[in-house]
Protein backbone atom coordinates (compact mmCIF):
# COMPACT_ATOMS: atom_id res chain seq x y z
CA UNK A 1 0.00 0.00 0.00
CA UNK A 2 1.45 3.43 -0.74
CA UNK A 3 -0.80 6.33 0.04
CA UNK A 4 -1.31 9.01 -2.89
CA UNK A 5 -1.11 12.48 -1.54
CA UNK A 6 -4.02 14.73 -2.74
CA UNK A 7 -3.45 18.82 -1.33
CA UNK A 8 -6.71 20.90 -1.80
CA UNK A 9 -6.31 24.61 -2.31
CA UNK A 10 -8.01 27.69 -3.62
CA UNK A 11 -5.89 30.48 -3.07
CA UNK A 12 -8.92 32.71 -2.20
CA UNK A 13 -9.89 31.90 1.96
CA UNK A 14 -13.06 30.65 2.80
CA UNK A 15 -14.36 29.12 -0.23
CA UNK A 16 -14.64 25.94 1.20
CA UNK A 17 -11.11 23.96 1.45
CA UNK A 18 -11.96 22.56 4.72
CA UNK A 19 -15.13 21.60 4.21
CA UNK A 20 -13.97 20.05 1.16
CA UNK A 21 -10.91 18.09 2.57
CA UNK A 22 -13.20 16.52 5.77
CA UNK A 23 -16.04 15.59 3.84
CA UNK A 24 -13.58 13.72 0.62
CA UNK A 25 -11.62 12.27 3.61
CA UNK A 26 -14.77 11.16 4.95
CA UNK A 27 -16.34 9.50 1.28
CA UNK A 28 -13.21 7.68 1.03
CA UNK A 29 -12.52 6.19 4.08
CA UNK A 30 -16.44 5.24 4.18
CA UNK A 31 -15.70 2.76 1.41
CA UNK A 32 -13.23 1.19 3.07
CA UNK A 33 -9.87 3.05 2.40
CA UNK A 34 -7.40 4.00 4.69
CA UNK A 35 -7.30 8.25 4.72
CA UNK A 36 -5.04 10.60 6.61
CA UNK A 37 -6.23 14.31 6.55
CA UNK A 38 -3.89 16.50 7.37
CA UNK A 39 -4.06 20.29 8.63
CA UNK A 40 -1.85 22.21 7.12
CA UNK A 41 -3.53 25.70 8.19
CA UNK A 42 -0.30 26.37 11.19
CA UNK A 43 -1.89 29.04 13.76
CA UNK A 44 -5.26 28.90 12.14
CA UNK A 45 -6.48 25.44 12.78
CA UNK A 46 -10.60 24.30 11.46
CA UNK A 47 -10.74 20.74 10.11
CA UNK A 48 -10.46 19.15 13.58
CA UNK A 49 -13.88 20.89 14.52
CA UNK A 50 -15.28 20.25 11.06
CA UNK A 51 -14.46 16.44 11.76
CA UNK A 52 -15.79 16.77 15.10
CA UNK A 53 -12.38 15.86 16.83
CA UNK A 54 -10.90 19.14 18.59
CA UNK A 55 -11.65 17.63 22.34
CA UNK A 56 -9.67 14.45 20.86
CA UNK A 57 -5.65 16.53 20.42
CA UNK A 58 -3.35 15.84 22.75
CA UNK A 59 -0.07 16.16 19.75
CA UNK A 60 -0.13 18.06 16.58
CA UNK A 61 1.36 18.69 13.00
CA UNK A 62 4.51 20.69 14.66
CA UNK A 63 4.72 18.35 18.06
CA UNK A 64 5.63 15.28 15.28
CA UNK A 65 7.93 17.33 12.95
CA UNK A 66 9.85 18.71 15.78
CA UNK A 67 10.04 15.29 17.17
CA UNK A 68 8.24 15.33 20.61
CA UNK A 69 6.04 12.47 19.75
CA UNK A 70 5.71 9.72 17.43
CA UNK A 71 3.46 10.52 13.84
CA UNK A 72 1.55 7.89 15.02
CA UNK A 73 0.36 9.93 18.20
CA UNK A 74 -0.28 12.82 16.58
CA UNK A 75 -2.73 10.93 14.52
CA UNK A 76 -6.62 10.78 15.61
CA UNK A 77 -8.81 8.79 14.76
CA UNK A 78 -12.14 10.10 13.78
CA UNK A 79 -15.45 9.16 15.50
CA UNK A 80 -17.93 7.64 12.91
CA UNK A 81 -15.38 6.06 10.23
CA UNK A 82 -12.72 3.66 11.47
CA UNK A 83 -10.04 4.30 8.41
CA UNK A 84 -10.65 7.92 8.77
CA UNK A 85 -7.67 9.50 10.41
CA UNK A 86 -6.65 13.93 11.65
CA UNK A 87 -3.15 14.97 11.95
CA UNK A 88 -4.08 18.57 13.61
CA UNK A 89 -1.83 21.41 12.63
CA UNK A 90 -0.71 23.42 15.45
CA UNK A 91 -2.58 26.43 16.80
CA UNK A 92 0.25 28.20 18.94
CA UNK A 93 2.68 28.18 16.32
CA UNK A 94 2.84 30.30 12.56
CA UNK A 95 3.65 28.52 8.87
CA UNK A 96 7.33 29.00 9.60
CA UNK A 97 7.48 25.95 11.85
CA UNK A 98 7.67 23.62 9.09
CA UNK A 99 9.22 23.51 5.85
CA UNK A 100 8.04 21.76 2.43
CA UNK A 101 10.87 19.25 2.95
CA UNK A 102 9.33 18.56 6.84
CA UNK A 103 5.89 17.82 4.70
CA UNK A 104 7.32 15.54 2.29
CA UNK A 105 9.17 13.72 5.10
CA UNK A 106 5.94 12.93 7.04
CA UNK A 107 4.02 11.70 4.05
CA UNK A 108 6.44 9.18 3.05
CA UNK A 109 6.50 8.05 6.28
CA UNK A 110 3.00 7.92 6.21
CA UNK A 111 2.31 6.41 2.91
CA UNK A 112 3.12 2.72 3.31
CA UNK A 113 0.42 2.65 5.85
CA UNK A 114 -2.74 4.61 3.94
CA UNK A 115 -4.53 4.89 0.54
CA UNK A 116 -5.15 8.63 1.08
CA UNK A 117 -3.31 11.78 2.43
CA UNK A 118 -5.56 14.10 1.89
CA UNK A 119 -4.08 17.92 2.66
CA UNK A 120 -6.01 21.14 3.27
CA UNK A 121 -3.82 24.07 2.35
CA UNK A 122 -4.44 27.60 3.76
CA UNK A 123 -5.27 30.02 1.85
CA UNK A 124 -3.00 32.26 0.27
CA UNK A 125 0.70 31.63 -2.44
CA UNK A 126 3.18 31.85 0.67
CA UNK A 127 5.03 29.13 2.43
CA UNK A 128 1.94 27.26 3.92
CA UNK A 129 0.80 26.64 0.68
CA UNK A 130 4.37 26.17 -0.28
CA UNK A 131 4.12 23.58 3.00
CA UNK A 132 0.95 22.22 1.97
CA UNK A 133 1.34 21.44 -2.08
CA UNK A 134 5.24 20.16 -1.77
CA UNK A 135 4.24 16.00 -1.27
CA UNK A 136 1.37 16.33 -3.53
CA UNK A 137 1.17 14.09 -6.31
CA UNK A 138 -2.01 15.45 -7.25
CA UNK A 139 -3.76 18.97 -6.41
CA UNK A 140 -7.30 19.99 -6.25
CA UNK A 141 -8.17 23.34 -6.52
CA UNK A 142 -11.34 24.47 -5.27
CA UNK A 143 -13.83 28.00 -6.30
CA UNK A 144 -17.04 29.54 -5.92
CA UNK A 145 -18.50 30.63 -8.86
CA UNK A 146 -18.16 34.74 -7.92
CA UNK A 147 -15.19 36.67 -9.80
CA UNK A 148 -13.04 37.01 -6.65
CA UNK A 149 -12.50 33.09 -6.13
CA UNK A 150 -12.24 32.42 -9.88
CA UNK A 151 -9.56 34.84 -9.92
CA UNK A 152 -7.30 33.49 -7.15
CA UNK A 153 -8.20 30.09 -8.30
CA UNK A 154 -6.21 31.53 -12.07
CA UNK A 155 -3.20 32.88 -10.01
CA UNK A 156 -3.03 29.36 -7.90
CA UNK A 157 -3.13 26.68 -11.24
CA UNK A 158 -0.43 29.48 -12.30
CA UNK A 159 1.73 28.36 -9.28
CA UNK A 160 0.91 24.97 -9.19
CA UNK A 161 1.97 23.83 -12.74
CA UNK A 162 4.93 26.28 -12.48
CA UNK A 163 6.06 23.93 -9.20
CA UNK A 164 5.49 21.01 -11.77
CA UNK A 165 2.48 19.33 -9.63
CA UNK A 166 0.90 18.48 -13.10
CA UNK A 167 -2.26 20.12 -13.86
CA UNK A 168 -4.86 20.46 -11.24
CA UNK A 169 -8.00 19.27 -11.31
CA UNK A 170 -11.13 21.74 -10.56
CA UNK A 171 -13.89 21.55 -8.01
CA UNK A 172 -16.79 24.27 -7.97
CA UNK A 173 -18.44 24.64 -4.45
CA UNK A 174 -21.74 26.26 -3.38
CA UNK A 175 -23.67 26.59 -6.79
CA UNK A 176 -26.84 27.58 -6.66
CA UNK A 177 -28.46 26.25 -9.52
CA UNK A 178 -31.33 28.69 -9.13
CA UNK A 179 -29.20 31.71 -9.56
CA UNK A 180 -27.38 29.84 -12.69
CA UNK A 181 -30.66 29.54 -14.35
CA UNK A 182 -31.84 33.64 -13.53
CA UNK A 183 -27.77 33.88 -15.51
CA UNK A 184 -26.89 35.63 -12.25
CA UNK A 185 -24.66 33.32 -11.34
CA UNK A 186 -21.45 32.17 -13.30
CA UNK A 187 -21.99 28.05 -14.28
CA UNK A 188 -20.19 25.50 -13.97
CA UNK A 189 -19.20 25.66 -17.86
CA UNK A 190 -18.28 29.30 -17.70
CA UNK A 191 -16.04 28.61 -15.14
CA UNK A 192 -14.56 25.90 -16.40
CA UNK A 193 -14.01 27.80 -19.65
CA UNK A 194 -12.56 30.41 -17.61
CA UNK A 195 -9.70 28.23 -15.71
CA UNK A 196 -9.14 25.46 -18.35
CA UNK A 197 -8.65 22.37 -16.32
CA UNK A 198 -10.14 19.06 -15.49
CA UNK A 199 -13.58 19.17 -13.63
CA UNK A 200 -13.37 16.89 -11.28
CA UNK A 201 -17.14 18.21 -9.39
CA UNK A 202 -19.47 20.09 -8.44
CA UNK A 203 -20.69 20.53 -5.19
CA UNK A 204 -24.41 22.47 -4.87
CA UNK A 205 -24.96 25.28 -2.34
CA UNK A 206 -27.01 23.38 0.61
CA UNK A 207 -27.38 24.53 4.18
CA UNK A 208 -26.77 20.94 5.30
CA UNK A 209 -23.31 22.26 5.01
CA UNK A 210 -23.69 24.51 7.87
CA UNK A 211 -25.94 21.72 10.01
CA UNK A 212 -23.59 19.38 9.89
CA UNK A 213 -20.72 21.06 10.30
CA UNK A 214 -22.39 22.58 13.82
CA UNK A 215 -22.12 19.19 14.72
CA UNK A 216 -18.95 18.07 13.50
CA UNK A 217 -20.43 15.32 11.09
CA UNK A 218 -19.04 15.39 7.41
CA UNK A 219 -22.42 15.83 5.23
CA UNK A 220 -20.47 13.48 2.97
CA UNK A 221 -22.13 10.91 5.46
CA UNK A 222 -25.38 12.02 4.73
CA UNK A 223 -26.09 10.47 0.95
CA UNK A 224 -29.95 11.99 0.98
CA UNK A 225 -28.35 15.88 1.21
CA UNK A 226 -27.49 17.08 -2.33
CA UNK A 227 -23.79 18.24 -0.52
CA UNK A 228 -23.32 14.75 0.74
CA UNK A 229 -24.03 13.21 -2.64
CA UNK A 230 -21.84 15.49 -4.39
CA UNK A 231 -18.75 14.58 -1.88
CA UNK A 232 -19.51 10.74 -2.55
CA UNK A 233 -19.80 11.13 -6.57
CA UNK A 234 -16.35 13.21 -6.42
CA UNK A 235 -14.76 10.72 -3.59
CA UNK A 236 -15.56 7.69 -6.36
CA UNK A 237 -13.92 9.91 -9.17
CA UNK A 238 -10.94 10.20 -7.33
CA UNK A 239 -10.58 6.33 -6.54
CA UNK A 240 -11.05 5.96 -10.85
CA UNK A 241 -14.51 5.58 -10.97
CA UNK A 242 -16.30 7.04 -14.20
CA UNK A 243 -19.58 9.03 -12.03
CA UNK A 244 -21.62 11.45 -14.31
CA UNK A 245 -22.14 14.75 -12.91
CA UNK A 246 -25.65 14.94 -10.75
CA UNK A 247 -28.53 16.90 -12.20
CA UNK A 248 -28.59 20.20 -9.86
CA UNK A 249 -32.20 20.95 -11.51
CA UNK A 250 -34.13 18.55 -10.11
CA UNK A 251 -37.11 19.29 -8.64
CA UNK A 252 -35.65 22.89 -7.63
CA UNK A 253 -38.75 25.55 -8.07
CA UNK A 254 -41.60 25.46 -9.82
CA UNK A 255 -40.19 26.70 -13.12
CA UNK A 256 -37.61 23.62 -13.08
CA UNK A 257 -40.52 21.20 -11.79
CA UNK A 258 -42.42 22.40 -15.07
CA UNK A 259 -39.89 22.09 -17.54
CA UNK A 260 -38.78 19.00 -16.55
CA UNK A 261 -42.35 17.71 -16.94
CA UNK A 262 -41.89 19.11 -20.67
CA UNK A 263 -38.36 17.65 -20.85
CA UNK A 264 -36.84 20.95 -21.29
CA UNK A 265 -34.83 20.84 -18.34
CA UNK A 266 -32.08 19.31 -19.62
CA UNK B 1 -43.96 44.60 -11.35
CA UNK B 2 -41.81 47.40 -12.33
CA UNK B 3 -39.07 45.14 -11.58
CA UNK B 4 -40.15 42.84 -13.94
CA UNK B 5 -40.46 45.23 -17.15
CA UNK B 6 -37.45 46.73 -16.37
CA UNK B 7 -35.76 43.48 -16.68
CA UNK B 8 -37.69 42.69 -20.00
CA UNK B 9 -37.08 46.40 -21.56
CA UNK B 10 -33.47 46.88 -20.33
CA UNK B 11 -30.08 45.82 -22.23
CA UNK B 12 -28.07 45.44 -19.03
CA UNK B 13 -27.28 41.77 -19.68
CA UNK B 14 -27.01 39.49 -16.62
CA UNK B 15 -24.64 39.64 -14.23
CA UNK B 16 -23.34 36.43 -14.66
CA UNK B 17 -22.49 37.63 -18.23
CA UNK B 18 -20.99 40.70 -17.02
CA UNK B 19 -18.83 38.62 -14.01
CA UNK B 20 -17.27 36.56 -17.16
CA UNK B 21 -16.50 39.70 -19.29
CA UNK B 22 -14.74 41.28 -16.11
CA UNK B 23 -13.12 37.63 -15.24
CA UNK B 24 -11.63 37.55 -19.05
CA UNK B 25 -9.86 40.31 -18.57
CA UNK B 26 -8.33 40.04 -14.62
CA UNK B 27 -7.29 36.66 -15.87
CA UNK B 28 -5.24 38.17 -18.89
CA UNK B 29 -3.84 40.25 -16.10
CA UNK B 30 -2.96 37.14 -14.25
CA UNK B 31 -1.21 34.84 -16.67
CA UNK B 32 0.53 37.66 -18.95
CA UNK B 33 3.41 39.40 -17.07
CA UNK B 34 2.53 42.46 -17.83
CA UNK B 35 3.04 45.32 -15.23
CA UNK B 36 0.29 47.84 -13.80
CA UNK B 37 2.29 50.92 -16.27
CA UNK B 38 2.79 48.14 -18.88
CA UNK B 39 -0.63 47.74 -19.15
CA UNK B 40 -1.79 51.27 -19.42
CA UNK B 41 1.20 51.80 -22.06
CA UNK B 42 -0.83 48.95 -23.94
CA UNK B 43 -4.02 50.06 -23.38
CA UNK B 44 -2.96 53.82 -24.70
CA UNK B 45 -1.21 52.86 -27.56
CA UNK B 46 -4.27 50.46 -28.50
CA UNK B 47 -6.90 53.73 -28.15
CA UNK B 48 -4.23 55.35 -30.11
CA UNK B 49 -4.47 52.98 -33.32
CA UNK B 50 -8.50 52.55 -32.67
CA UNK B 51 -8.53 56.46 -32.92
CA UNK B 52 -6.25 57.07 -35.87
CA UNK B 53 -8.54 53.99 -38.51
CA UNK B 54 -11.14 54.40 -36.74
CA UNK B 55 -12.55 58.15 -36.03
CA UNK B 56 -15.69 58.31 -34.27
CA UNK B 57 -17.90 60.31 -36.32
CA UNK B 58 -18.83 63.20 -33.43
Amino acid sequence: MSAKVITITSGKGGVGKTTATANLGAALASTGQRVACIDADIGLRNLDVVLGLENRIVYDLVDAVEGRCRLKQAMIKDKHIPDLFLIPSAQTRDKTAVSPSDMIRLCDELRPDLDWILIDSPAGIERGFKNAIAPADQVIVITNPEVSAVRDADRIIGIVEAEEKGAPKLLINRLNPEMVRQNNMLSADDVVDLLAIQLLGIVPEDKNVIISTNKGTPIALDGKSPAGQAYQNIARRIMGEDVPLMDLDKGSGLFGRISSVFGSGD
Amino acid sequence: MANFIQKIFSREPNSADRAKDRLRLVLINNRTDLSATGMEALKDDLLEVLEYNFLAPF
